[in-house]
């Protein structure tokens, strides 16, 4: 098994953020910010140094707790400082995006880091469909359509025009090409079975994030079987699953940890919607009809829905190396990309995180 | 073998074209007074009608049928595909004595392409959708059982309607185009394609199984003025899964040529 560090950049004063998405431009402060990205990469740097084979980013909207909506120009400036590790796009919220465009960044990305390019698809939480105004009920389809898209893109080796359903463009003809020929390695990130079944058709890796180890078993069976319906089964660096982490010297120590943080108060997640919004926007996902009238007659507070993830990985250096195992064991997980910036751990603490994953834990799963 | 789409009842005039020996089934249809002429000629898709009947709203659109296909005789005397494109030229020419454009659909689009090299004054410009003529590729489906309808259609089981057409007639008509390709890659017409002298769009679905889509690029490479576009998420016949696009293509590019790529739609939400 190996490791990848999520670089998140998250923003060093994001416990102070409201608990709702979106996090207002008021609670920026340049000066906290330019330090929050040089200290993001710092991490990236470290985890590099220490062992870690990938270096993840992930397109985020208007929140400071990832706090990289383009992961491209991230991504771009971390793989100046890290020349060894993948850079792995986990990736770009194809819905949102001009397929293109986004084929035009990955093309330049492998470019940059001369191969080391990883790409992953997906579609976001529900609250991303907001940042450019797409509509939940669309997103399926044009997340199905835009992975065709990117594919095409950067493997056609003439100028092309697409008559899509949900995109037209008379002409393609995206430059620079992949280093990685005929593509870089691509994943898809997802549960939902239609996209399962096209990632294995395609032959593209799984991604599956935050869940836990049972839930994403089931997830790793039906993608398996219908690798195997089409004729092929996928490497171990072809199942990535992402996860968060706190990571203490002792058990003990990481109990005290989240005793503390029980006791400051409700974790701010930062993805929280209002009631209303939230269940326009899952019904519209679905298919469903969704009446005003009954959210009108809610709360007019505005109560959030969502709450911010569970941790997945938690404990001593042995212990988590237990439960990565669970996930290479039960679903064969090959990369687990970390999420190591949890509310109220300052970028010191992540610091001594990574050090100690590297010397403790990521020697022990890459046995495995 | 199926035949796409039902089959729809537009208007227009049928007739019969006399050339070679063959009795040709055309149909007409067109405004009073027509921006141009476009000739198609069709294989299996005759009685498919929703090309026809876009481009009828502003051109004088006349179909042909190829000898061999539909209700036509078995076609035992063309021995080429370039034969069988010239006896096309003449009946064209017969029904329209000035230039045209030409469109081509399957084994019509092989026809087309020949028709254009043998007849290079009379097309203004070439359609080719799902064209056979080029097989760079090794059959999509190689070595597995595979229902007929796969290879035409990406999502056989989303085609209720699609009528089964008579076994005698798919037989008939894959008997002539054994006979005349043996199955095989055009490499005359591909080492030709350079000497096609009108603006040229070559259309495949981009899961087409019939036809490897990659034969698109080898086409573009060739053909001086050329595009080449995928229709998303249909198979060999376009026509039956994803008219609106097909017809949104191919319409621009009958209007416009290799002007089509330049954007007309407006971006104002509230002016």
């Amino acid at each position: 098994m190996q490791a990848s560090y999520l670089g998140a950049m998250g923003y060093a004063q994001r416990y102070n953020f409201p608990t709702t998405w979106p996090i207002p431009p008021s609670y920026h402060d340049p000066e906290t910010s330019v330090r929050s990205y040089q200290e993001g990469m710092e991490e990236c740097q470290l985890a590099e140094e220490m062992g870690f084979a990938w270096v993840s980013f992930s397109e985020h909207h208007y929140s400071g707790r990832i706090a990289t909506g383009t992961p491209a120009v991230m991504a771009a400036a971390v793989a100046e400082r890290c020349k060894k590790a993948k850079i792995a796009m986990l990736g770009h919220l194809l819905t949102l995006n001009n397929p293109i465009r986004v084929a035009e960044e990955l093309g330049l990305l492998d470019n940059l880091t001369n191969g080391r390019l990883v790409i992953g698809f997906l579609r976001g939480t529900p609250n991303e469909d907001q940042t450019y105004s797409v509509n939940p009920a669309e997103g399926r389809g044009r997340l199905l359509e835009g992975m065709d898209l990117v594919i095409k893109a950067l493997t056609e080796p003439q100028p092309f025009s697409w008559e899509g359903r949900y995109y037209q463009f008379r002409t393609v003809s995206v430059w620079p090409r992949p280093v990685q020929q005929p593509l870089p390695p691509m994943v898809v990130a997802t549960r939902s079975d239609d996209m399962l079944q096209y990632a294995a058709e395609h032959k593209l890796g799984l991604a599956v994030s935050f869940v836990p180890v049972d839930q994403m078993a089931k997830v790793a069976e039906k993608y398996y079987a219908w690798c195997d319906e089409a004729g092929w089964q996928p490497t171990p660096d072809q199942i990535v699953f992402r996860g968060s982490i706190y990571l203490a010297e002792t058990d003990k120590q990481a109990e005290a940890w989240l005793e503390g943080i029980k006791q400051a108060g409700p974790v701010p997640g930062g993805i929280a919607m209002r009631p209303a919004v939230s269940k326009a926007i899952q019904a519209a996902r679905a298919g469903e009809p969704f009446d005003l009238r009954n959210i009108l007659a809610g709360s007019a507070q505005g109560d959030v829905t969502g709450a911010a993830r569970a941790l997945n990985f938690f404990g001593g250096p042995d212990t988590v190396v237990k439960q990565l195992k669970a996930y290479h064991d039960q679903c064969g997980v090959g990369v687990v990309d970390l999420f190591f910036q949890q509310p109220r751990v300052s970028h010191k603490e992540v610091m001594q995180e990574i050090e100690l994953f590297g010397k403790e834990v990521l020697p022990q799963i890459q046995e495995f | 073998m199926t035949q796409a789409g039902p089959r729809l009842t537009a208007a227009g005039k049928e007739d019969y074209v006399e050339v070679d020996g063959f009795r040709i089934r055309s149909w007409e249809a067109g405004p009073p007074q027509p921006a141009g002429t476009v000739v198609i000629l069709e294989g299996m898709t005759w009685g498919l009608s929703t090309l026809r009947d876009a481009l009828a709203q502003k051109y004088r659109v006349i179909a042909l049928e190829l000898p061999g296909f539909g209700a036509s005789p078995a076609n035992t005397r063309s021995q080429s595909v370039q034969e069988l494109a010239n006896t096309m030229a003449q009946a064209s020419t017969q029904v329209v004595p000035e230039t045209y454009t030409l469109i081509g659909t399957s084994f019509g689009a092989h026809v087309a392409l020949w028709q254009t090299l043998q007849a290079p004054d009379k097309a203004e410009a070439l359609v080719l959708i799902s064209p056979t003529a080029l097989l760079p590729a090794a059959d999509p489906l190689a070595g597995t059982p595979v229902d007929p309808t796969r290879r035409l259609f990406a999502h056989p089981e989303k085609a209720p309607g699609f009528a089964s057409v008579d076994p005698a007639t798919v037989a008939k008509e894959q008997a002539l185009v054994q006979r005349l390709t043996g199955g095989m890659h055009d490499a005359e017409a591909e080492r030709r394609l350079g000497e096609i002298p009108c603006a040229t769009l070559v259309l495949f679905g981009s899961e087409d199984k019939l036809v490897a889509p990659e034969a698109a690029r080898i086409y573009r490479a060739r053909i001086p003025n050329s595009n080449i576009a995928f229709v998303y998420d249909a198979g060999h016949l376009i026509e039956a899964e994803r008219p609106e696009a097909l017809v949104n293509a191919v319409s621009d590019y009958v209007d416009l040529r290799e002007t089509f790529i330049v954007g007309r739609q407006t971006g104002i939400i509230n002016p």
